[in-house]
């Protein structure tokens, strides 16, 4: 558990060491030191699996400690510095950040106390264990479909793994100890993440108090999972929102917005693109109105956003305009309804007031600077409501814009003018409010079908004792055939290859369905070798088949829904008499081995079929 | 106090309650358990076979739990868990159903999708229709019954207006309800209660041991596919 947490501790202190000991001196704010030093960690990993490649890894390791070492030292020494020279912080905006970082603490309990170490609930965290494995075993390319083929397209560079491949190693920890602890340090961050912008806004502690509450207590538990789970649209969205303080904070130099807007990009295609989109325009704006002159432009920019949310807000899901939904991302368009529930859920029944007194600030602020702020990224409500397949992804933009916006106008509107006593219980009714909000929407809209045996979580023990079984070098070039729940799950905490993991092509889930319902062992047996891995095919004679109860509840699926890459068996599931009945029948066939056996998966090895 | 002061707690608590207004823990609804047949693998693959009794259903930790068939495997009961948005389906609303259910104590957490077929439910004028609809293999005919559970104390079956208690008797009480009887099922928490509509043609029958409303013959079958439907309608009475 120690390895576990150091390794989570490491992944957001290397890049800032690293950054720090490349700008050192140069004054340049956390945003910039976050950017250069993963873009600088990248680079480093680059090089060293270029250079030493996959047969040298004592050089390549060798190197990237010393490199990564050195970095870490120069920005150790620079941080001192700046602890040494920095002014100290407003006594109530430390009361204020103590304050957010008891309520987040408060939500987690809440939010993981039936998830106890190390359950996993980070279903994309898998893939992202799979490309760090392989950076580790010396390879490396900026496009992520090179890596395994359970990357079916590059959506981002991979700037988030080089830190998470140097920090998994360096910790020796276990990969779903790793993951719990990033998922729990990302929720707090998050929460200190809106914290500070809602500092940034007005200066206010009352503002961040509120801001980091807010933000502690909303959870997008669907699609987005802003605040929940340390995955790249994430980290992006949570830079996006310490880029922003910075734009509040100063004028930003243009070789140090070059880095961030360059890292943002880089960090995710889409999020990260948008996110560079509004942040470009924060700057633009701003560079523009050196005398105040657009101020009457932004109002009538703030009110046409308006009217095209309300607009969008309302339309009709018979009429939806599904410009992009094809193939299984149709499954992500949500409708108006559906979206209606959704924000219900995450931010309250009421949650239309929230707008108004949005509107209301926007309209009455007289800042130049927080007027463009609410403008520019009052955007991101139109842009979330449009009827695009993963406009919800938005969300990791816009968790960490709205609350701190919320909170100034929830502070202008409830606290400001008031009596301390005032202020104490609206505070109070105000966090009472979001926390019962955030129990009854964890429960009910992210856990309520994700439950196995009383806990949270997607894999159960059992299985990852599979996967530690076959974390051995006899099935570091074999190709296992699972479910493609199982394939995930196994590829992603053990190393072991699979053919496309979850992702599984049509061609693979129709060999699958081949494999789980054959009655014939000779069948299953040339199934199983029929199975293609898109980049590399691993042993000629011999293939891993993992069989569990996870099988036979996919195979229970519409054959559509089998086919589908959204629909998956989620959650472990308990052996039936079935599935016992298909491992004996297995294991007792010619060219099949059980080579391992748990109550959640056989592992049978399978042997080439004689062609006739 | 100043005025001043007084309309800004006003202001707030009016705000919290409006962004809390919906959620209603002790608002129960009955749990609707669309059940019928069971799928099981075997060597040869999937099969979906008929169900004798409800008797085989053991409760083991109702609060907890679910319900556990006789041979230990898990049956398919709908407890509106199915994940409403993964599939985009216009018009599925189970999350206010499930808000609902928190009174009930904890809710049951069994995947619908465990015995196969696909489940919708939707809320239509006020009612909520919950729908099941399954593929089945070449001569195979589901057991006709869809049952509607009253969870543990919170929720009370009415037969035209009269409160039926439970019993605790080990045996199977099981009487046909005539079909001009009206049957409610009511809140003991709320006063709130939903009158339960029956499929076209089928009958119903109260269990008062397992304390639910057994509908049979209330799938159809068309060729290979086999679908339910049932329909509750809320309704308030006094609570006098």
């Amino acid at each position: 558990m120690i390895r576990a947490a150091s390794g989570a501790a490491l992944y957001y202190l290397l890049p800032l060491l690293a950054g720090y000991g490349l700008l050192s001196g140069r004054g340049s704010s956390l945003a910039t030191a976050w950017a250069s030093g993963s873009l600088a960690l990248l680079a480093l990993v680059g090089l060293a699996n270029v250079v030493f490649g996959w047969s040298a890894p004592e050089l390549r390791h060798g190197f990237l400690a010393v490199s990564v070492t050195f970095l870490a030292a120069r920005g150790l020494g620079e941080i001192r510095r700046r602890l040494r020279d920095r002014k100290g912080w407003p006594r109530a905006l430390t009361l204020a950040g103590a304050g957010v970082l008891g309520i987040a603490l408060l939500a987690q309990v809440l939010l993981r106390s039936d998830s106890p170490y190390p359950s996993f609930v980070n279903w994309d965290a898998l893939q992202h264990l799979t490309l760090a494995r392989e950076m580790n075993r010396g390879a490396f390319s900026l496009d992520l479909t090179r890596y395994s083929d359970t990357f079916q397209l590059a959506t981002y560079a991979p700037v988030y793994h080089a830190p998470l491949f140097l920090a998994w190693v360096a910790s020796g920890a276990t990969a779903e100890g790793l993951y719990w602890f990033l998922d729990l340090l990302h929720s707090l961050l998050a929460a200190l993440v809106t914290f500070r912008l809602g500092w940034s806004i007005r200066g206010k502690a009352l503002d961040a108090l509120l801001a980091g509450s807010l933000g502690a207590l909303t959870l997008e538990s669907q699609i987005a999972m802003t605040g929940f789970s340390h995955m790249p649209q994430n980290l992006a969205g949570m830079y996006f929102a310490v880029c922003a303080a910075d734009f509040l904070d100063r004028k930003v130099p243009p070789r140090e917005l070059t880095i961030q807007l360059l890292y943002l990009a880089v960090a995710h295609f889409f999020v990260g693109g948008i996110g560079v989109a509004l942040l470009g325009a924060l700057h633009i704006v701003r560079a523009l109105d050196q005398k105040g002159g657009l101020m009457v432009g932004l109002k009538v920019g703030g009110v046409l956003i308006v009217a095209v949310s309300f607009l969008l807000a309302g339309y009709n899901s018979a009429f939806r305009m599904d410009p992009f939904s094809i193939g299984d991302s149709a499954a992500f368009n949500l409708s108006a309804d559906q979206k209606n529930d959704l924000f219900r859920h995450w931010y309250g029944y009421g949650y239309y007031a929230y707008g108004i007194l949005l509107a209301v600030l926007a309209w009455r602020t007289k800042g130049v600077r927080l007027r463009i702020f609410c403008v520019v990224t009052g955007l991101l409500v139109p842009a979330i409501l449009f009827p695009f397949p993963y406009s919800f992804k938005l969300f990791a933009l816009a968790h960490f814009v709205l609350a701190p916006l919320v909170a100034a106008a929830l502070a202008s509107a409830f606290f400001e003018g008031r009596t301390r006593g005032v202020q104490v219980v609206n505070l109070a009714l105000l966090v009472s409010a979001w926390f019962s909000i955030f129990a009854v929407n964890q429960e009910l809209s992210l856990k309520r079908w994700l439950r196995f045996e009383g806990v949270f979580t997607l894999v159960s023990q059992d299985e990852m004792v599979a996967a530690r079984f076959l974390d051995q070098p006899r099935y570091r070039d074999t190709l296992l055939v699972a479910e493609p729940a199982t394939q995930h799950i196994l590829e992603g905490l053990s190393g072991v290859n699979t053919a496309g993991g979850t992702y599984a092509t049509a061609a693979t889930r129709g060999q699958l369905m081949d494999i789980f319902s054959s009655g014939s062992p000779e069948r299953v047996r040339v199934s199983v070798f029929a199975v293609r891995d898109a980049l590399r095919q691993g042993s000629h004679d011999l293939r891993l088949l993992a069989v569990g109860p996870r099988a036979a509840h996919w195979m229970a699926l519409d054959a559509d829904d089998r086919l589908a890459t959204f629909e998956n068996i989620w959650t472990p599931q308990r052996a039936t008499l079935g599935d016992e009945a298909r491992v004996a029948f297995l294991a007792g066939s010619p060219g099949f081995q059980l080579v391992f056996k748990n109550p959640a998966l056989a592992l049978i090895e399978v042997s080439r079929p004689t062609t006739p | 106090m100043k005025r001043a002061d007084a309309a800004s707690l006003i202001a707030c608590g009016g705000f919290v309650a409006w962004i809390l207004a919906g959620i209603n823990p002790g608002n129960s609804q009955p749990w609707i358990s669309i059940e019928g047949f069971r799928a099981e693998a075997s060597h040869d693959g999937l099969t979906i076979s008929d169900e004798d009794d409800a008797r085989e259903y053991t409760p083991l930790s109702p609060a907890r739990d679910g319900w556990v068939l006789g041979n230990g495997q898990i049956s398919g009961l709908a407890r509106f868990e199915d994940f409403p948005f993964a599939r985009s389906r216009p018009g599925v609303e189970i999350l206010d159903l499930l808000l609902s259910t928190m009174g009930a104590g904890r809710p049951h957490f069994d995947y619908a999708g465990q015995a196969g077929g696909r489940f919708e439910a939707r809320r239509w004028n006020g009612a909520f229709r919950v729908r099941k609809l399954v593929s089945l293999p070449e001569g195979a005919q589901p057991r006709r019954y869809l049952h509607v559970l009253a969870p543990a104390g919170t929720l009370i079956i009415h037969l035209d207006g009269l409160p039926v208690t439970r019993r605790a008797s080990d045996g199977t009480a099981r009487d046909e309800i005539p079909e001009k009887t009206r049957i409610t099922i009511v809140s003991l928490l709320t006063g709130r209660g939903w009158l339960l509509e029956r499929p076209g043609g089928s009958r119903a029958y109260l269990n008062t041991v397992s304390y639910q409303i057994e509908l049979e013959s209330a799938f159809e079958l068309a060729g290979r596919r086999a679908s339910s439907t049932l329909t509750i309608s809320p309704f308030r009475r006094s609570r006098g």
